[in-house]
């Protein structure tokens, strides 16, 4: 850490030692009187209000060297939203807030921080519609009036012209576009717009005065600006006065919170727990509000009314550049638009000769398998023709040998009949043997 | 109402307590440059995500297409899942999410459980991706990375684990190419956008969707986070930064402080006819649930998707309210469904004690079941 920012530091702290020395001998003198065991009266609100000042010097002294502190460590090291997010004016803003939840000894009830912080909510919502931020602002990172000064800017140069009415419009725009973005209550809010709408019938007037030298054609979109811008603060004042009446709800609610934990004795007396309390109720009744069909219909007027603003900004820019040669951020998204349509022709095409590519490999493989299968097919058949030689071989020396058994058999056929008639002959010459035999015997 | 001195001094102390804090917290905050510098070595793993402040899991580029890249991250179980699972993250913020640092990793845990596991980087938009479609985005750049994977793998479809909005554009993708996806995983995802839960459903109901595209071209990051910060003002812009003096000590939780702050805002702008065609198809015409959604002429029905499905999402997500995330499992055609419920928020089901353990584990284990 930088020599000086430590040295801050410790001076700070030592300062924040004194104080708090200075505050408990104050206290303990006042617990004294009101035991009744002195005399002397306290300089109650001398001292308090001294302190106080004091203190509320200290915060204010601690917040803003914490966000250079923290600009300079960090800065380099986090995105510029975070930084702008990470606001640490609002320890002053809650310190006030957190000394306004004090009541005073003896029952005089007063509001030490002034202003009262934050308790409204009004004050923090109203960052959230302010230049800066870009949600509801709808010109992003520009603020409307840069934005603005840059289209009149560039109109002027086109135009060729130093004074006119123009640099009297734009300083129009710049003071009411300042006051509106400035304004903390709604009912002010409205009265800008009041004096806008009277305003900008002047201006039109004068946008139709031959001095200022445009042609019909510009002088309706400066027209239409005028008529677009009084629709977009009429709409903000639509919203802040929604936003106002909710932080009001809010901080009744927030203090009744208060309330009720100081008669129960448990007051909420740590800036951590207060900050806490103060977080939960106003979110509690804000994301309420918030979740209405009435507050998405403002959000949604405001929004729109921003972005019809910003639309005719931008036409305005281009007519101021169409007679130079700088290309026109229509003439840009043309070609960005059929560069898109190209690659996507592009993909259309790589995907389909991927696909056909797959298709031919899956050809020349199919082609490969046929072939081989041909190949085997040949071979297979060759085979088989070997086998069906070897087995007519076999058949016909099969048919050979079934010759000569054949044969063999009816040899043995012949012979077998050969040898029955022998048998046969044999039988009979028995058989007449036998019969002259037992003739013999009888005669 | 604070009456008593003894009282005033006690807030006084408390607040010097505070302040005494805050002071360490910026000595420690100024020391930070020492930290961060000796992790330099690891942003040569990052890949180009500019906000990584310790270690992101290592990863080798396997793909590009202009901005957009596929990442394979190096396995790191010896046993690994034969289907990879391709992570499809939102194009809002960064998938740096996913894989923030070493014990707030679900990649890693994924890694570690055995998965496969790819990645789409959409990259930071710029004027070139003006005139991109969800045609575009879905049949052209997932459909590319998943048929890549498909040919690397040899295989015929892939795990798909869609978050947010990549998980509506996964949903999407798995209706029209369910022959291409094995298993849905779906992460705090809206499907049914017909919700009063959540205050972007309702703001985006009351608001002229060409009106903003045509006057920005692509939609700024600074401007949706604007939007998302609406949505818990006071908790998110003031709450949150009180809160952080109380852990500014201690340096480790201060480096997660900051690493997750510069998360939140590393926002690309928004391709301008893809958020378009997404505000005003879902957010304002709830087309996917209708069923009347198409895609390049194609109508998308979810009755398509019968693969398994696992839909996981957070009971306290403010975001992508639970109510629009469990649609999913009503109307998809598969009979394999589960659902998956933590008790977070939208970022916390990433980052959170509670999921860090168990979710990556529970994904792994339920995708090891069904390849």
């Amino acid at each position: 850490m930088p020599k000086e920012q430590a040295d801050w530091l410790k001076t700070w702290q030592d300062s924040q030692e004194k104080l708090m020395k200075q505050y408990a001998g104050w206290g303990e003198e006042w617990m004294a009187n009101m035991l009744g065991n002195t005399k002397k009266e306290p300089d109650f609100l001398k001292g308090w209000f001294k302190s106080q000042g004091d203190l509320g010097g200290q915060f204010s002294e601690f917040s803003k060297r914490l966000n250079e502190m923290v600009k300079n460590t960090w800065g380099d090291k986090i995105p510029a939203d975070m930084l702008k997010f990470m606001n640490i004016s609002f320890f002053e803003e809650f310190y006030k807030n957190w000394l306004s939840s004090l009541e005073l000894p003896g029952g005089v009830k007063t509001s030490p921080g002034g202003d009262g912080g934050w308790q409204q909510a009004t004050d923090f919502f109203h960052s959230f519609l302010d230049k800066d931020n870009p949600y509801f602002s709808s010109f992003s990172n520009g603020k409307i009036t840069d934005h603005m000064n840059r289209v009149f800017g560039m109109l002027q140069g086109a135009l060729g012209q130093e004074e006119s009415a123009l640099s009297d419009i734009l300083n129009g725009y710049q003071e009411f576009f300042g006051k509106m973005f400035d304004s903390t209550t709604s009912q002010s809010t409205e009265k800008l717009a009041e004096v806008f709408e009277a305003w900008a019938k002047e201006m039109e007037k004068n946008l139709s005065a031959p001095k200022l030298g445009i042609n019909r054609e510009l002088a309706h979109d400066m027209s239409q600006l005028l008529v677009l811008s009084q629709d977009y603060i009429q709409t903000y004042s639509k919203m802040a006065r929604l936003i106002e009446a909710t932080g009001r709800k809010a901080g009744i609610r927030f203090q009744t919170k208060l309330s009720e934990s100081a008669l129960r004795n448990k007051p909420v007396n740590k800036f951590v727990d207060l900050c806490a309390l103060w977080s939960v109720e106003n979110e509690a009744v804000f994301t309420e509000v918030m979740g209405s069909q009435e507050f998405a219909k403002l959000q949604g007027d405001f929004i729109n009314a921003g972005h019809r603003l910003k639309i005719q900004c931008n036409k305005l820019a281009e007519r101021a550049l169409e007679p130079t040669p700088i290309a026109l951020k229509r003439d840009l998204d043309l070609v960005i638009a059929e560069i898109t349509q190209m690659k996507r022709d592009v993909r259309t095409l790589q995907r389909e000769l991927r696909e056909k590519g797959k298709e031919t490999q899956m050809a020349r493989e199919a082609q490969a398998a046929a072939e081989e299968e041909v190949k085997k097919t040949k071979i297979a058949l060759k085979a088989a023709e070997v086998a069906a030689q070897v087995e007519a071989t076999r058949v016909k020396d099969a048919e050979g040998a079934t010759q000569v058994e054949a044969k063999k058999a009816k040899a043995a056929g012949a012979a077998a009949e050969d040898l029955a008639k022998r048998v046969k002959s044999a039988g009979k010459t028995v058989k007449a043997a036998t019969t002259s035999k037992t003739k013999s015997k009888n005669v | 109402m604070l009456t008593f001195p003894h009282k005033f001094k006690e807030s006084l102390e408390d607040f010097n307590k505070y302040a005494a804090s805050l002071k360490k917290g910026m000595e420690n905050l100024a020391s930070l440059n020492e930290v961060t510098a000796d992790q330099a070595e690891h942003h040569v793993n990052c890949g180009g995500c500019r906000a990584c402040r310790a270690c992101c899991t290592k990863k080798e580029l396997i793909y590009q297409d202009g901005k957009r890249k596929l990442y394979r991250y190096t396995p790191r179980a010896k046993k690994v899942c034969p289907v990879p699972t391709m992570v499809v993250y939102a194009m809002v913020n960064r998938y740096t999410m996913l894989d923030l640092q070493p014990n707030r990793s679900i990649i890693r845990n994924l890694l570690d459980h055995g998965q496969d596991v790819y990645l789409i980087d959409w990259g930071y938009t710029d004027r070139m991706d003006r005139f991109l479609t969800m045609e575009d985005y879905i049949d052209g750049f997932i459909n590319d990375c998943v048929d890549i994977v498909r040919e690397r793998h040899q295989i015929a479809a892939v795990n798909l684990l869609g978050v947010c909005q990549g998980g509506t554009f996964s949903t999407v993708y798995a209706a029209l190419y369910p022959e291409k996806v094995k298993n849905l995983i779906t992460m705090v995802t809206p499907i049914d956008f017909d919700t009063k839960e959540c205050l972007l459903n309702v703001w985006a109901s009351a608001f002229d969707a060409d009106l903003m595209i045509d006057a920005y071209g692509n939609v700024p990051g600074d401007m949706m986070n604007s939007a998302y910060t609406m949505l818990q003002p006071f908790s998110l812009s003031i709450q949150k930064y009180i809160n952080v003096v109380q852990i500014m000590e201690d340096t480790d939780k201060l480096t997660d402080f900051l690493r997750m702050e510069a998360w939140i805002f590393d926002s690309p702008d928004q391709p301008g006819e893809t958020l378009r065609q997404f505000l005003k198809e879902f957010y304002q015409g709830n087309k996917l649930v209708k069923g009347e959604f198409k895609l390049d002429g194609r109508m998308v029905e979810l009755k398509n998707i019968t693969m398994p499905v696992l839909n996981i999402y957070g009971d306290f997500d403010t975001l992508v309210p639970p109510v629009s995330s469990k649609a999913l499992l009503k109307h998809v055609g598969s009979k394999d469904v589960e659902e998956l419920t933590y008790p977070v928020g939208h970022i916390g089901m990433f980052v959170s004690g509670k999921t860090q353990k168990t979710l990556a584990p529970k994904i792994a284990e339920w995708i090891n079941k069904r390849v």
